[in-house]
């Protein structure tokens, strides 16, 4: 019986790691956001949520443009900078060319020809930071 | 910074009205066990949607369900068990911090302070002024939508110091909580509990408010103490100090 209440002592911190493991595996696997979620390892690096970054581009009406995300696609959004894989970024890029935009021409709506997403976040080695493309998707 | 999935609120409150109304449920182990896996299903379910003290808390509730299985030894139990959990959390802040390495070389602190408003008292106490402030945010957005390649980050002599000394500052005070809260009880470092873990607190917490975390840390710490009136006031200045700052910023 001591060794059980001696696992069952153990269980809380059992669970937080457990907890913790599945931040790494995310980390190492999906390059999610290091300061959220049960890492615990907030203040730690450069690369967080707020230093990374969207950039979507496209051609409309032959004209490229550089697309501001729409509200409704805002969480989508924040969820390809926690965890950017090339299937979020196309999947946003797809979102993005489905919908019609007018660069040029005020009321002149058209779909984009094409959509390219990146996620951009930073590094640090030594004293400078470097940009870096941590995924990229297009469309169509 | 305090995130947690709000409908948990629906949950949470009526479960604490309860127990409000008899407060005898209160010792039941079943109903730490029951908040527990509803916020453990969620914490995994909507895991994007919590902040790493809802994880902790996840952990905390276990630890008081588990205590309160045997009543005569609650308060040596749930203090071992809140002795383990701060002692593991802070170990894991330290590892992280030494383990990515941009944080005792101050390179972090000075990005947080170009992006982050609430490090404008830091800034200024390692000499950078509110202008470069403004400077090193502009550049620092240019980096990250990748307009440049490579930022290097030039400051003076007495700020390049001043950031590594803060920065290492920090992580000692981090790794003196982590190991006091792991060392057993009865020995010299079980003195220096309660002052690190304030210590802490109030410096962090007075800059960076999180308030969610400063709580349950000192609720945790004050567990620890076995509630010892003069060491409970000086974990309830860290929430004091979170609490203040949150209106400040």
């Amino acid at each position: 019986m001591p060794a059980r209440r001696a696992l069952i002592s153990w269980l809380p911190v059992g669970v937080l790691v457990a907890f913790v493991a599945v931040q790494i595996f995310l980390m190492t696997t999906v390059s999610a956001d290091p300061q959220s979620g049960s890492g615990f390892a907030m203040f730690s690096t450069v690369d967080i949520l707020s230093t990374r970054r969207i950039v979507a581009t496209g051609i409309v009406f032959d004209e490229p443009i550089t697309f501001d995300i729409p509200d409704d696609l805002q969480e989508q959004a924040m969820r390809l900078r926690s965890q950017p894989t090339t299937a979020r970024a196309t999947q946003l890029a797809r979102e993005l060319a489905e919908r019609q935009w007018d660069p040029v021409v005020e009321g002149a709506f058209a779909r984009p020809t094409s959509v390219e997403v990146t996620v951009w976040g930073i590094t640090a080695e030594g004293r400078t930071l470097s940009s870096r493309a941590m995924a990229a998707g297009a469309a169509p | 910074m305090s995130e947690h999935w709000s409908p948990l609120l629906f949950a949470t409150v009526p479960l604490t009205l309860v127990t409000l109304l008899r407060p005898e449920l209160v010792d039941l182990p079943q109903a730490w066990f029951g908040a527990c896996a509803a916020w453990a299903v969620v914490a995994v379910v909507r895991r994007s949607d919590m902040e790493d003290h809802v994880f902790l808390y996840v952990a905390w509730l276990l630890a008081v369900a588990i205590s309160l299985l045997d009543r005569e030894s609650f308060t040596e139990t749930a203090a071992l068990q809140g002795r383990r959990l701060i002692g593991v959390v802070f170990g894991l802040a330290v590892f992280w911090k030494l383990f990515f390495g941009d944080f005792v070389t101050g390179v972090a602190l000075w990005t947080y302070g170009a992006l982050d408003d609430r490090f404008a008292p830091l800034m200024r106490l390692v000499g950078i002024s509110p202008e470069e402030t403004q400077r090193s945010f502009e550049s620092v957005e240019h980096l990250a939508v990748g307009h440049l390649e490579t930022l290097p980050i030039e400051v003076s002599t007495y700020t390049s110091l001043a950031l590594v000394l803060v920065a290492v500052g920090a992580l000692l005070l981090e790794a003196l909580v982590a190991v006091a809260y792991s060392a057993p009880d009865g020995g010299r470092l079980e003195r220096l509990r309660v002052p690190a873990l304030g210590l802490f607190g109030v410096i962090t917490y007075g800059l960076v408010p999180v308030l969610s975390f400063a709580t349950l840390l000192a609720l945790m710490g004050s567990v620890v103490a076995r509630f010892e009136r003069r060491r409970v006031v000086v974990l309830v200045l860290m929430v004091v100090a979170a609490s203040v700052r949150s209106i400040l910023v």
